[in-house]
């Protein structure tokens, strides 16, 4: 009989405020069509409870209609109706129509409950600060509805305090359970993949282009945490795909396989990257890394992790910034780098002949090219013209502009053509320290392409040859170094101080959300742990949230005796003069107040008579009356006790 | 066999306390608590969100999992606090003819400085009565109890319970309060008319029930008798009311035993006198009663009737007093 007790209009206004504030934030995310079919029941709803008294649910055939257009719609756009996207849409339409038909308080609950998982839904999506406050919120409206439908003479301020309360009182065992509750590594099972979703980032491809559409991204690829000293932005070269394959047009890496030696020095950096999602397995680090547990180098010196970071993902890394690599490659692989396609840049092919005459020393022809750049009033430009087919010929001798791929491009072409063996790298450059929590930010925005060339006995060393037309570039970023002409994201060219700051502390934040709260994983419960000096493993981790549980469970109780004993001075010492006088068998009545009470005890005591009145009328004046100072409570009880020691 | 185990688990539940004396102040280990319902299903909801955050590794996700874990168990807390020092202060179980419904008179009380929302309270297998308790203050209740046979009957175990705050959890106590409730016999339908007297009075026939006449209605004041309270009015979800009958008087008469006839069982006889006690009352005529090893001297008013319905009702059943 409690299950099917009608919700009340009151009730109901309050639960379609939770489904609306629930579906609000997911709405937009989803495709158009969806997001009709998911708000016309709760219009419909709206306009259902516009009167005092609603209008009867709608006929359960028009629902059930409603609910296949809905399963079809899913089917039609995503062609499953299973997977994170197509189920979240599909979960959306259906809990509108589940409001619709929600009559008893059994309804209410399968609705708040189905408002619960869809505000979970969010978090596949995204899990912002924003995301996680508009959850938050619609959390708080679910419970407040969930009260209301429990409890229908509760007004607003009671109900929506209520919940606040509730979920506030919740938040320490939900903290406790946050932290010991196990994490795994692997997930349980898979989802069929909503397909890859277009994420900028780098490529193991480079034509003259790829770079450039990439700087006009204001997106952050990654942060870095620095143990020691943050190197200098002339040393901070974060290492992606190495490109050593050219067909003419475009570089491409070649299949990576393992590297035969590790890179040794003695100059080692530690530091700590967190990447955004992207599709590649690159770990962006410094030169040269040896690879920690779960990483792996490949032959070309690219740092790999175990697999590509489809969420965002923190690995600790470490670089010896002295190494040398390269130095036992073989010569076959050698000769690899050397090869450029039959007849493409004859020009480039035909100086670089040149070069190769002029200068014996391999180091020398690398010296020549880079005061060629430099002193060929070369344009570093984010708007370069247009090439033609042989875009290393076309920019050295015809245009003269270009970006970081065109330099990178033509150089290593250059190279080759010189007899020197040379690649292209891609990577990032530079970045920008974030004087609020102090990590180094590196954005799209900073992606970068480079040459390496092999000489014997240095190995492979890096050439940048951007730095030699344009310094500023390596030094202050590319803003700097752009005529202020350019299209650039607003975000990367910030000029004005305030909203420089406001920018990096939002970001910090940001920052310490994804580490501490998003980040929170099976790896990082488990070094917590490993710093207490215990095992995070599945044993220990029950006993302490059993231990926590049983902790939390005492502290409840604890509060709850606590405040049973809240009683005013004035109310412990009548109740306490009370119990004196029932072990004398005087005991108040169930309809008598003090002090009729009194009056009766005084008859049956004359000599205490007036005490008694006077007793009672200042407790029930004090009890019963406005307000009055704590003094006179205190007061009362003085006297009580101070009557009942002369007395008793 | 499952009505068995209920019973014994009822029992299990008072541990030996039936009946006791008011006031009764709930304990907190008189009071149990499971989910409902709704609350299986959160448990479940929890489950799946778990699952889901564990499978995505969605940091937020377990982060508004154990929130809500947390407010699951907070509404245990609660709805147990909710009950946790209610006190039984005050009953009362009015007379009934057999057949009718119990009424029960309840005070609740509440000392401990909150209100008490979402309180319901039911005889088993009856329909609950809902109410809530301001903070320090009392609130008085009426609830109904199935009716029973003729005799004296403790109000036999009383459920109360709350689903507050948000309906996952319930939790409940049982009370078996020593308050005690006279069952009338119930009166004979259409029985004849008593026997012409040879008392002293110059007593007339009562006329065959024509005499009462329905008057109005007027609000349920302590002691007015049962039968005449409004049930139609009641049941339809009205306050208790009395039904007030403007009677003509009469004389004086015996009501005995020995004039029913012989063929009636002892329960027909008690219903015929019963029926006979109220016409004469409602003709406001004085009368007498006299039951094997009982005599009551004629008499008139509310008290007389009472005393003779009473005696009526316990003739041969064991006083339990």
């Amino acid at each position: 009989m409690h299950k099917a007790a009608p919700v009340d209009r009151g009730g109901q206004l309050w639960i379609l405020a939770a489904v609306v504030l629930t579906l609000l934030p997911l709405l937009p995310r989803l495709t158009l069509e969806v997001g009709v079919i998911a708000s016309l029941p709760l219009l419909w709803q709206g306009w259902r409870l516009r009167n005092a008294s609603p209008t009867p649910t709608p006929n359960r055939l028009v629902l059930l209609l409603m609910a296949i257009v809905a399963v079809a719609a899913t089917v039609a756009r995503y062609g499953t109706a299973f997977g994170r996207t197509p189920g979240l849409a599909l979960l959306a339409m259906l809990l509108g129509l589940k409001l619709l038909e929600t009559r008893t308080r059994r309804d209410a609950h399968i609705t708040i409950q189905l408002c619960f998982f869809v505000q979970l839904g969010y978090f596949l999506l995204e899990q912002s600060v924003v995301t996680a406050l508009s959850a938050f919120a619609a959390c708080i409206l679910a419970l407040t509805a969930l009260l209301r439908v429990e409890q229908p003479d509760l007004s607003l301020k009671p109900a929506l305090s209520g919940s606040a309360r509730m979920v506030g009182i919740a938040l320490p065992l939900a903290a406790l359970l946050f932290v010991l509750f196990p994490r795994i590594d692997s997930p349980l099972w898979s989802m069929p993949s909503d397909g890859a979703s277009a994420t900028t980032g780098m490529s193991d491809r480079m034509r003259p282009g790829t770079i450039a559409d990439l700087s006009l991204s204001g997106e952050i690829a990654f942060r870095v945490e620095f143990s020691g000293p943050i190197p200098p932005p002339a040393e901070r070269y974060f290492r992606g795909p190495v490109m050593s394959q050219f067909n003419g047009v475009e570089w491409q890496s070649r299949p990576a396989i393992r590297a035969a030696s590790l890179p040794q020095g003695s100059r080692r950096i530690d530091y700590v990257i967190t990447l955004e999602p992207n599709q590649n397995r690159w770990l962006f680090a410094l030169e040269h890394a040896t690879p920690r547990d779960g990483q792996t180098l490949d032959a070309a010196n690219v740092l790999l992790a175990s697999a590509a970071a489809r969420t965002r993902v923190r690995a600790a890394l470490t670089s010896f910034t002295d190494a040398r690599i390269g130095l036992d490659i073989s010569p076959a692989h050698l000769a690899t780098n050397l090869e450029l396609p039959a007849g493409s840049n004859p020009r480039v092919a035909a100086f670089g002949a040149r070069l190769r005459q002029d200068n014996p020393a391999p180091a020398d022809r690398v010296a020549a090219a880079l005061s060629f750049l430099r002193k060929g009033d070369f344009v570093y430009t984010l708007s370069p013209p247009r090439l033609g087919r042989n875009a290393a010929d076309d920019f050295l001798f015809e245009t003269r502009q270009g970006f970081c791929e065109h330099f990178a491009n033509a150089f290593t072409v250059l190279m080759r053509s010189a007899g020197v063996p040379a690649r292209v790298v891609a990577g990032y450059q530079g970045g920008e320290v974030n004087p609020i929590d102090g990590t180094l930010v590196v954005r799209q925005s900073d992606a970068h392409a480079w040459s390496e060339v092999w000489l014997a006995e240095r190995g492979w060393v890096r050439v940048d040859p951007t730095a030699a037309a344009a310094p500023r570039r390596i030094d202050g970023g590319l803003t700097a170094s752009l005529p202020a002409s350019d299209p650039i994201p607003g975000l990367v060219r910030i000029e004005s101080q305030w909203l420089r700051t406001l920018r990096n502390r939002a970001e910090a934040m940001s920052h310490a959300w994804n580490t501490w709260i998003l980040g929170y994983n099976a790896q990082r419960q488990r070094d917590l742990f490993a710093g207490l000096g215990f095992d995070a493993d599945w044993r220990n981790l029950t006993i302490g949230l059993v231990v926590s549980g049983a902790l939390w469970q005492a502290a409840v109780w604890v509060g709850m005796f606590r405040s049973r004993r809240r009683q005013t001075p004035a109310e412990r010492a009548w109740q306490l003069l009370l119990r004196k006088l029932g072990q004398r068998g005087i005991e108040p009545a169930i309809s008598e107040g003090p002090i009729a009470f009194a009056a009766r005890a005084g008859t049956i005591h004359p000599e205490w008579h007036e005490a008694f009145a006077d007793f009672a009328a200042r407790y029930a004046r004090l009890t019963y009356g406005p307000t009055a100072p704590a003094a006179e409570a205190e007061a009362l009880r003085l006297d009580i006790n101070a009557w009942l020691t002369r007395t008793f | 066999m499952r009505q068995n185990l209920r019973e014994r688990m009822q029992r299990w539940m008072l541990r030996g306390r039936a009946p006791e004396r008011l006031p009764v102040t709930l304990g907190q280990r008189r009071i149990y608590v499971l989910p409902t319902g709704p609350g299986l299903s959160f448990g479940l909801l929890l489950l799946a969100m778990l699952v889901a955050s564990l499978n995505y590794t969605l940091s937020l996700g377990f982060a508004l999992t154990f929130v809500l874990a947390g407010v699951g168990h907070l509404s245990m807390v609660r709805a147990h606090r909710n009950l946790l020092g209610v006190t039984l202060q005050s009953g009362r179980c009015d007379a009934v003819f057999a057949g009718e419904p119990r009424i029960l008179l309840l005070v609740m009380q509440e000392q401990a400085g909150r209100g008490r929302p979402s309180l319901s309270i039911m005889h088993t297998e009856s329909a609950p009565t809902s109410f809530s308790i301001p903070a320090k203050a009392s609130q008085s209740l009426s609830l109904a109890a199935p009716a029973l046979p003729r005799g004296r009957h403790a109000v036999g175990r009383l459920r109360l319970e709350t689903r507050h705050p948000l309906g996952l959890i319930v939790a409940w106590s049982y009370f078996e309060p020593a308050i005690f409730g006279l069952v009338y016999p119930a009166p004979e339908a259409d029985a004849p008319s008593a026997p012409s007297q040879q008392g002293e009075g110059e007593g007339r026939p009562i006329p065959g029930g024509d005499g009462v006449l329905f008057d109005s209605l007027r609000p349920y004041r302590a002691g007015d008798r049962p039968r005449q309270i409004a049930w139609r009015q009641l049941a339809r979800g009205g306050a208790l009311a009395t039904k007030h009958f403007a009677a003509e008087a009469g004389g004086e008469q015996w009501l005995r035993w020995i004039d029913c006839p012989a063929t009636l069982d002892t329960e027909a006889r008690l219903s015929r006198l019963c029926a006979w006690a109220l016409r004469a009352d409602e003709a406001k005529q004085r009368f007498g009663l006299e039951l094997p090893g009982r005599r009551i001297p004629p008499g008139s008013g509310a008290a007389h009737l009472r005393e003779v319905l009473e005696s009526l009702a316990l003739y041969g059943v064991a006083d339990h007093a």
